[in-house]
């Protein structure tokens, strides 16, 4: 078949949601309004779980809110130089940026964000470097409301 | 495997070119093209196919749900059973775990297995630019509360696990990861049907686009259009049939955790691939995949992940799998070579059809019909690893063996 044979068409699927967080929305709540990162507790194994959930991931029991201190340590990062053009994500940062693997003190479980350093340079954020949660000006219940930095301060 | 169950032969493979797209054709149509293929390598009909298993991945990709059904109709297979699977870069080793089932179980006796994908068809309303229109449907794979808004892009998140595993083993270098993006791209230019040929070196490799560090533009998988078609048979079915059959001694899947693990044992591994493959081992019997295999087709979506997945599949131990690319173990003239297809990275990557691509692949190795890339089968035996979802939360392996293995 030759190329002016076959006929291309435009067409869009456009799909506007709203959905609900369900037993996690607390956190984002919380986020949102009170710049508190919160956890989940079980009350039979203590697990502590950030990303939240609402039953034990080991006991299915029903789980508890925690505060976080908002402090933690980096498990892993990444350097990251290509986001899709037209993401929300460029919205609040700019390439590249440092994708990291989060677990916050008080948690068993980790978290992605980003920790924001101000350097173009690689590896400036590390495995087992301090971090501590900061809040955005405009918040509006979504894991890009908050992001991290370097905190030489806080002990593990 | 129990005592009921039934040996399940390859006896039929259709392989169509990966291509940026197919304008030429819709997805029915590729699906058609590449049955005919496989039907034909067997010699048999589309009536004496008992059922269809359809490996496809994204309805957001084609712009249509259920799209088996159209397809099923195509094909000709009105009224038979048929059903889809859907699981990331796996979708096409779970379709055949499930058509492998089908028969033996001994509810019938001759599958089709076909993964199709057209890709190419989304743009980025902003830019036209079609990969990042097919980029966008894809990132939406990752946790779309708590991944994607902070990483939108597949490499980004799996990096975690690459960068986690070099802080813990010094290992892969930069130079070995480029180094296996080499011998991919080197590899494609003897598959018929890869995408792109790249004359690469060391160098050229390290020095293009940084896309997630470590990895560049050059040790990226490709995004494809594609399809690729399986016949599948018990043992009295390819007894009629006459196709030297090409056995499935094993296959193993895992549904792994999204978010990489972060305990000391886990950091920097990918237990989907480990424990998909050790499962597939069991069933076929396996006990030095160092050793015991001729050729192995696996998920190259960036180049380091093929370093982490040689240890996870035991070619060696965590850590040393720089070793095997320094070496020179998984080259083509190597004792166990790794994609001479060219792999994702070179012969092409669309989800769906790209795993049953790879079962295809080793099954005409072992038939020893893969032509200029045909390497040695000494030990009659080869084996199919695939990962995928989110994170590498879904590995596949898939041991495929002749008669006299």
């Amino acid at each position: 078949m030759k190329p002016e044979e076959f006929l291309e068409i435009p067409a869009q699927v456009i799909n506007e949601y709203r959905y609900s967080y369900g037993g996690v929305s607390r956190f984002f709540r919380s986020v949102m309004e009170d710049q508190q990162l919160l956890g989940t507790r079980c009350p039979v194994c203590e697990l502590v779980s950030c990303p939240p959930r609402r039953f034990c991931a080991t006991c299915s029991e029903e789980t508890a809110w925690v505060e976080l201190a908002g402090t933690g340590r980096v498990v892993s990062a990444v350097d990251c130089y290509y986001v899709p053009a037209n993401y929300e994500l460029h919205r609040y940062l700019n390439l590249p940026y440092t994708l990291a693997l989060i677990q916050l003190d008080g948690s068993d479980t980790a978290i992605y964000n980003t920790v924001f350093t101000g350097s173009q340079e690689l590896h400036q954020v590390n495995p087992g470097d301090r971090v501590r949660a900061v809040f955005r000006e405009q918040r509006e219940g979504r894991l890009t409301d908050f992001y991290f930095v370097i905190d030489d301060q806080s002990a593990g | 495997m129990s005592e009921l169950s039934r040996k399940v032969a390859v006896v039929g493979i259709g392989q169509l070119p990966f291509k940026t797209r197919y304008p030429t054709h819709n997805f029915q149509e590729l699906a058609f093209e590449v049955t005919a293929l496989a039907l034909k390598d067997a010699g048999i009909g589309v009536d004496d196919v008992d059922s269809a298993v359809y490996a496809i991945y994204s309805d957001m990709l084609l712009r249509q749900q259920t799209p088996e059904t159209l397809i099923h109709e195509y094909l000709g297979l009105t009224g038979k059973p048929a059903l889809r699977v859907t699981a990331g870069a796996s979708t096409g080793t779970y379709a055949l775990r499930t058509a492998f089932a089908e028969i033996a179980a001994g509810m019938v006796d001759v599958v089709l297995l076909v993964g199709t994908q057209k890709s190419g068809d989304l743009v980025n309303p902003e830019t036209m630019h079609r990969g990042e229109g097919t980029m966008m449907s894809e990132s939406i794979t990752h946790d779309v509360n708590w991944q994607h808004p902070y990483t939108p892009f597949p490499p980004s998140a799996w990096g975690l696990i690459v960068t986690a595993h070099m802080s813990r083993w010094g290992t892969p270098s930069e130079t070995q990861i480029a180094q296996v993006a080499v011998k991919n791209h080197r590899n494609a230019f003897l598959n018929p049907n890869a995408q792109l040929r790249l004359d690469v070196s060391v160098d050229e490799v390290l020095n293009s686009r940084l896309i997630a560090w470590p990895t560049t533009m050059y040790e990226a998988c490709l995004f494809s259009e594609g399809a690729c078609a399986i016949i599948l048979a018990s043992a009295e079915a390819a007894d009629r049939i006459g196709k030297p059959p090409i056995w499935v001694s094993g296959v193993g899947t895992s549904h792994e955790a999204s978010t990489p693990y972060i305990d000391e044992e886990r950091l920097g591994r990918i237990p989907a691939i480990e424990k998909s493959a050790r499962a597939a081992y069991e069933m076929a019997g396996i006990q030095s995949p160092r050793h015991d295999f001729d050729v192995i087709e696996l998920h190259d979506l960036f180049a380091a992940l093929e370093i982490l997945t040689y240890e996870e599949l035991g070619l060696c131990s965590p850590g040393e799998g720089g070793q095997l690319v320094d070496e020179g173990a998984t080259e083509m003239a190597g004792d166990i070579p790794v994609n001479p297809s060219g792999g994702r990275l070179a012969c092409g990557h669309i989800a769906g059809p790209s795993e049953v691509y790879s079962i295809a692949e080793v099954a005409l190795q072992l038939r020893e019909e893969a032509g200029e890339r045909q390497v040695p089968i000494d030990r009659g035996r080869g084996l199919v690893s695939t990962v995928g979802g989110q994170c590498a939360s879904l590995g596949a392996a898939v041991v495929l063996e002749r008669g006299d293995a």
